[in-house]
């Protein structure tokens, strides 16, 4: 084969292996954003995070749509926003120093973390 | 048995010519108790559980289950054809009747039903026992490299229903649930007239199918909320033609297998999430790596 191909093949095997390990952290991230307070399912997400900051400036409690559109009483504002915050900080920590781990690998072994493994 | 427990995990487990279920199921209750902290009962029967007590290590069987629940069934043929890599397969029997018995058996109020090949390697489920859910199980579900699964398995035929798996259920003990598995039931005893009904491939008795169609009458026969999905967009999979080639800790490195073409694969590291490996021959390779972590 030419070698200029054999290389770009090579290249482009490692970088399949790569997007599908990004992709696969993504969808870890997205799903440890899931939140349940008060028998509603929300997401620690921007727009949920500034929703309920904004909300609980000005009450206590209030009744708010939950990702499944259904309207859920929040008792506690306060509690709530600490929780979303709570875990959107650590899923995106997480989601952080893993993508950091895979944009520093420069060989499949280091991107899969298999250095020891013959 | 105690029947005050108010949550757990129950897995099914009965062995079969070619695969070793209860080992299996000793790994996948050890990364249960591990990762979401409840006590593990399995489902299983005599000549099961005392294969279990002859090869598997006694410390194992107790870091791995707290009851054991022996149900000797006679299960109705129900032969599959299995892959163990897109290169080798193999035809075993599934047994699978008695899993909708499930609601009776449960020692626990709260129950998380799992197959004994799904492996949990993250806390997510612990989420689903701060709802108030009835019921809930995977609308949805994606291989580890990101694909979607095949047509049939979304749909149960082409102007159908959609499907929900039945790998992971988790349910509260109440009248509605009673009726669901009741139903189930009923949709397995007349398994011929509901492919008719619902036109999904003919064959193997799929539990993926039977609950599809029981969701479906018991929300008035269209799209409704009376089953939730649990608490990941997906459920993970890694299919019968990838195969594993380490475990380290919690983390399983497979080969995922393009299905278009199957002389290539991509490794994958996967860890921090739960996954439903359907290759069991690749789990049983790896048997001693998995128990390693535990020693």
């Amino acid at each position: 084969m030419d070698e200029r191909l054999q290389r770009s093949l090579e290249f482009s095997n490692y970088r399949l292996t790569i997007a599908n390990q990004k992709n696969n952290i993504k969808n870890q991230v997205l799903d440890k954003l899931i939140v349940y307070f008060n028998s509603g399912q929300f997401i620690a997400d921007p727009i949920t995070l500034a929703y309920i900051k904004t909300l609980s400036e000005f009450n206590k409690e209030a009744i708010v749509l939950d990702s499944l559109r259904n309207p859920i009483k929040i008792t506690n504002l306060k509690e709530f926003l600490e929780k979303l915050l709570t875990v959107h900080n650590e899923s995106l920590n997480n989601y952080y120093s893993e993508f950091q781990k895979i944009n520093r690998a420069r060989n499949v072994k280091k991107l899969l973390n298999l250095e020891d493994y013959e | 048995m105690n029947n005050d427990n108010d949550k757990g995990i129950c897995l099914f487990a009965y062995n079969n010519e070619k695969i070793d279920y209860c080992k299996i199921a000793t790994i996948c209750g050890m990364l249960a108790k591990t990762n979401l902290n409840l006590p593990v009962a399995l489902v299983s029967d005599e000549g099961t559980v005392s294969w279990l007590q002859e090869t598997v290590d006694k410390k194992y069987i107790e870091r791995a289950f707290d009851y054991f629940i022996v149900e000797n069934v006679v299960h109705e043929s129900n032969k599959r054809i299995h892959h163990d890599s897109p290169w080798f397969e193999f035809v075993a029997e599934f047994k699978n009747s008695n899993k909708h018995d499930i609601y009776n058996l449960s020692p626990f109020k709260k129950t998380l039903l799992i197959d004994s090949d799904y492996f949990i390697l993250s806390n997510n489920l612990e989420k689903i026992f701060d709802t108030d859910f009835n019921l809930a199980m995977f609308e949805q579900a994606k291989t580890v490299r990101n694909d979607y699964p095949g047509l049939r398995e979304i749909w149960l035929s082409d102007n159908g229903i959609k499907m929900w798996w039945s790998t992971v259920i988790y349910f509260t003990k109440n009248p509605l649930t009673k009726m669901f598995f009741e139903l189930w039931n009923h949709v397995k005893d007349n398994y011929d007239y509901y492919q008719f009904l619902y036109k999904f491939p003919k064959g193997l008795y799929r539990t993926d199918f039977a609950v599809s169609i029981a969701t479906h009458i018991l929300n008035g026969r269209v799209t409704g909320d009376i089953v939730n999905n649990l608490p990941q967009n997906f459920m993970y999979f890694s299919k019968q033609e990838d195969d594993i080639f380490n475990v380290n800790d919690q983390t399983i490195f497979f080969l995922a297998n393009d299905v278009r073409e199957n002389w290539k694969d991509i490794p994958v590291n996967w860890h921090d999430q739960d996954v439903h490996i359907m290759n069991k021959q690749a789990i049983l390779r790896h048997y001693n790596n998995f128990l390693e972590f535990y020693d």
